[in-house]
């Protein structure tokens, strides 16, 4: 057995596409994201993530290994060597499924060795390095028995093209506000935009866990049954079946806290969660601004920008007096609260990349939008006063608006280019008489200097 | 060229369950509408998976059964091939055209995606055989999610720009038309 499995990993498909798989990896926004803040929460979901190049491809290689025989027109021929059929099949699965858990394996240490000199915040967290690993066992499970169940040329490729579309569904289903498409393996199993202000609910990564022994049972129990052991293939496909519908069922039963992230009572005891505790660190501008110190790294960034934002409103009534990170994962959450007046800022605006990070353009827009609006109210719900006021705040900072968050028709730009066109001191005269009639919504667009 | 020798070429690459195969594709894109239109990195890839389907269809459709023999038979088969490649070419533009446009997207736009996937399809299995047509179109699909996930547009990822972005026009015509004109040449390519 060890011999044919031996001659199984040599002959497989894998050893040709891992490398490929390797090189995707190496251009996948995963590799592209590794500095410079680093918590440990939002890299084991990476690692997670890696299955979206990992898994279509091997379960392609799988259903290509299922048919393989008949392919060889070689079907007659192994019927009549002593070993059991199953006992060959599952060899043929194996090696797969080994390569493909090498694959996965050999990024993920990668990544945890990088990520074990940069950590910033947090712990590594087993559960979705290990849901990842099923979900890729799974994957190639699920290639062999379609490619057993339906032999031809085209079901490798359309059993990885229509695993990587099922994964994409499930995960863009979920962002539209659906809630079975968040058993998605590739679906990030921790709410990573609060990670860091509140403990990690486990219930999502358990379900998908669920999800992928299931489809594993199910897949392998279809093959068994395929090649002659049909009563143990039922037994084990209904058993996987079963898995597959509960994880379904209690996803179901499920609800978002307020944190945004999935409860599912038969799971989790704990309803509403205690904040972590942490001191923020500070910068020193007019404007305070303040991260969690998982995020300090980004401070500076950070604190620049705001400052330059905030510059032409320094001294006029209701300006907050502090940016901070808040557990909030939604542009539309983003608002100033409380008195004294605070605006709220997700982590996730300076998680990635350089300076601000890749959505330079979107902290711009929504903190300058958040400068001159109601508190309370959402950025996108700005009206024309405000947005030709925040459109002035970002480009006398050098920046082109997004014409998406900040929409801005030849009004509003001209009312924006008369602001630009005063005086420092007049500009900031008539902020300082007028900045509440904008955040009201009082004044028309005429009204502007 | 007789009727006879086109519908026992057609039989040869199963061109029925092709035909089927892309039609199933652009009704899956209608059915999908609402969750491939979004500026999301899932909505593109999950677009891009359905013309990557037609796109695998056209150019692992082109491998015969009869590999050498067929190569030996007749001067006929480069006529064929183009024959048959245009021919599923324009079913899924037709198919995709419609889909999209009651969907109420853009058409130009899906229609230089489709262009695009055909002409990598085409050129991959030109490089490393029909059956293997498929690796190269997902693995691009993903990297270009991939730049969306970044905030990126580089010029080389053309489906990710705009619909009136002529660049990526030209690329993905310009795909195509490379992709047929190496599919017209046989090989000994068989499935079997």
């Amino acid at each position: 057995m060890t011999r044919l499995l031996r001659i199984e990993l040599r002959r497989n498909a894998s050893v040709a596409l891992l490398p490929v798989v390797a090189l995707l990896w190496l251009v996948s926004p995963i590799t592209r994201h590794l500095a410079p803040i680093a918590l440990w929460t939002d890299r084991s979901a990476d690692i997670q993530s890696s299955i979206l190049a990992l898994a279509p491809f091997t379960a392609g290689v799988g259903a290509w290994t299922a048919y393989r025989e008949r392919r060889r027109g070689a079907v007659d021929l192994l019927a009549t060597t002593p070993r059991n059929a199953a006992a060959r099949c599952l060899t043929a699965l194996a090696a797969t499924v080994l390569w493909a858990v090498l694959g996965y394996v050999a990024g993920a240490v990668a990544m945890l060795a990088i990520t074990s000199g940069q950590a910033t915040w947090g712990h590594p967290v087993l559960l979705p390095l290990l849901d990842g690993l099923l979900a890729v066992v799974a994957a190639a499970a699920l290639g062999f028995a379609l490619g057993r169940l339906l032999p031809g040329r085209f079901t490798a490729p359309l059993v990885a093209i229509g695993l990587l579309g099922l994964l994409a569904l499930g995960v863009q289903t979920t962002f539209d506000g659906s809630f079975l498409g968040a058993l998605s393996p590739a679906y990030p199993s921790i709410n990573l935009a609060v990670s860091v202000f509140y403990p990690i609910r486990t219930d999502l990564v358990i379900l998908q866990i669920a999800l992928a022994i299931g489809v594993l049972c199910a897949a392998i129990g279809v093959t068994v049954g395929h090649t002659g052991g049909r009563r143990v293939g039922v037994s084990v496909a209904t058993a996987g079946v079963v898995l597959v519908g509960a994880a379904f069922g209690l996803l179901g039963t499920g609800h978002r806290d307020a944190q945004g992230a999935i409860v599912v009572p038969a799971l989790d005891s704990v309803a509403v969660q205690q904040p972590l505790p942490f001191t923020p660190v500070c910068g020193g501008g007019a404007v305070s601004v303040c991260v969690h110190p998982a995020y300090a790294a980004k401070l500076s960034a950070l604190d620049t920008a705001v400052n330059r934002l905030a510059a032409p409103l320094v001294g006029t009534p209701g300006l907050p007096v502090r940016v901070q990170e808040g557990p909030i994962n939604r542009i539309r959450d983003v608002t100033v609260r409380g008195r004294p007046p605070v605006l709220v800022i997700p982590p996730v605006f300076i998680q990635q990349g350089d300076s601000l990070g890749f959505e330079t353009t979107a902290v711009n827009d929504i903190i300058a939008i958040s400068l001159v609006d109601a508190p309370g109210q959402p950025p996108a719900h700005a009206g024309a006063t405000q947005r030709a006021v925040a459109l002035f705040l970002v480009r006398q900072c050098g920046i082109d608006a997004d014409p998406v968050l900040l929409p801005a028709d030849p009004a509003v730009r001209a009312a924006a280019d008369r602001l630009a066109a005063l005086s420092p001191g007049a500009r900031h005269a008539w902020f300082a008489a007028h900045i509440d009639d904008v955040r009201a919504n009082t004044i028309s667009l005429g009204e502007l200097p | 060229m007789t009727a006879r020798l086109i519908g026992l070429y057609a039989r040869s690459r199963r061109g029925g369950w092709l035909c089927g195969v892309i039609v199933v594709a652009a009704v899956a894109r209608w059915v999908v509408r609402t969750w491939v239109s979004g500026p999301s990195p899932f909505a593109m890839l999950l677009w891009l998976m359905l013309v990557t389907v037609a796109a695998t269809v056209v150019a692992g459709g082109l491998a015969g059964p009869f590999g050498q023999v067929e190569l030996s038979a007749g001067n006929r088969l480069p006529s064929l091939r183009i024959g048959q490649v245009v021919g599923t070419v324009v079913l899924a533009a037709a198919g995709f055209a419609v889909a999209v446009a009651i969907a109420g997207s853009p058409v130009v736009e899906s229609i230089r995606d489709l262009a695009g996937f055909i002409g990598i399809a085409l050129l991959t299995g030109r490089l490393v055989g029909a059956h293997r047509c498929w690796t190269v179109p997902i693995g691009y699909a993903l990297v270009c999610a991939g730049e969306i996930d970044l905030g990126e547009q580089p010029a080389w990822a053309w489906p990710i720009q705009p619909a009136g972005d002529v660049w990526a026009l030209v690329t993905a015509g310009v795909l195509l038309v490379a992709g047929v004109v190496v599919a017209a040449r046989p090989v000994p390519d068989s499935y079997a």
